[in-house]
């Protein structure tokens, strides 16, 4: 279990990472002709997971069971959602803004959360 | 390297913006030059700039092979709109007393300098934010 979480701070650390490339690449082309905003999908994936995981699948046929956690992968899609400029463009400035925020608070709690589980393994060895 | 990704992406976007930021400039500067090297008055400057991209070599796997890399300019072009105006005491004055005036129009530039302040804003704040996560980075298991 202790290895798991370690794998999935790390998986998390990663996309987190990879989304701030994304949203400085979306902020850095928000006057772009015929740009098109990137997004990075990847909690609600791990979370449609964890409603399957409550099935333990101990059988290679079975059906339903959700994959290792860790094993999930983010979806990068381009957002077509949003109202589009007339140079083709689709950037929400205040969108990327918050997101960015958004992003930079995850990776502070997922550092934090990982410094913790480091913390108590530092209790375990040394007692 | 890899992990300065982001920050880099912020990068190619403030160059940009100074790049816009300095044609600009150099716009208004010559808002009222009626004789150049090249003949003529002063014509209009503007940025062309694309989307950058960069083949990825990313440890996670979302099936892209290359992937947004900020922002690059292509190019300057040149408006060459011909405004003509009547101004017999112009030394560039032609025979019927008409002179070939910069095509600069200073609202549009003072609306663009807006945009692209605002933009390189954006961009610092997006830099801002991607180093403290390089920072954050740092903290693991730092104790």
């Amino acid at each position: 279990m202790e290895n798991m979480n370690l794998a999935l701070l790390k998986k998390s650390l990663d996309v987190v990472g990879m989304r701030q490339e994304l949203i400085a690449s979306n902020i850095s082309n928000v006057n772009t002709p015929n740009y098109k905003a990137n997004k990075l999908e990847f909690e609600r994936l791990l979370e449609q997971a964890k409603e399957g995981s409550s099935l333990k699948v101990t059988h290679a046929s079975h059906l339903g069971g959700a994959n290792e956690l860790t094993e999930i992968n983010p979806i990068l899609s381009k957002n077509t959602g949003t109202a589009v400029k007339e140079n083709g463009n689709n950037i929400d400035i205040d969108m990327e803004m918050v997101n960015q925020t958004q992003n930079n608070l995850q990776y502070q709690a997922l550092t934090a959360q990982l410094n913790a589980q480091y913390a108590r393994l530092n209790t375990v060895i040394n007692g | 390297m890899t992990i300065f990704n982001s920050l880099n992406i912020s990068a190619s976007g403030l160059s940009l913006e100074r790049l816009k930021l300095d044609t600009i400039s150099t716009n208004i500067a010559n808002v009222n030059t009626t004789r150049t090297e090249e003949g003529g008055p002063y014509q209009k400057k503007e940025v062309v700039f694309e989307e950058a991209f960069k083949q990825s070599n990313q440890s996670l796997n979302i099936g892209i092979s290359r992937k947004s890399f900020g922002v690059r300019a292509t190019g300057l072009v040149e408006d060459d709109t011909e405004i003509r105006e009547y101004d017999p005491e112009h030394p560039d004055a032609d025979e019927e007393g008409y002179v070939l005036q910069s095509n600069v129009n200073m609202a549009d530039e003072m609306i663009n300098l807006m945009t692209t302040i605002r933009a390189y804003e954006a961009n610092a704040t997006s830099l801002e934010a991607g180093k403290d996560m390089l920072k954050q980075a740092l903290t693991i298991s730092a104790k």
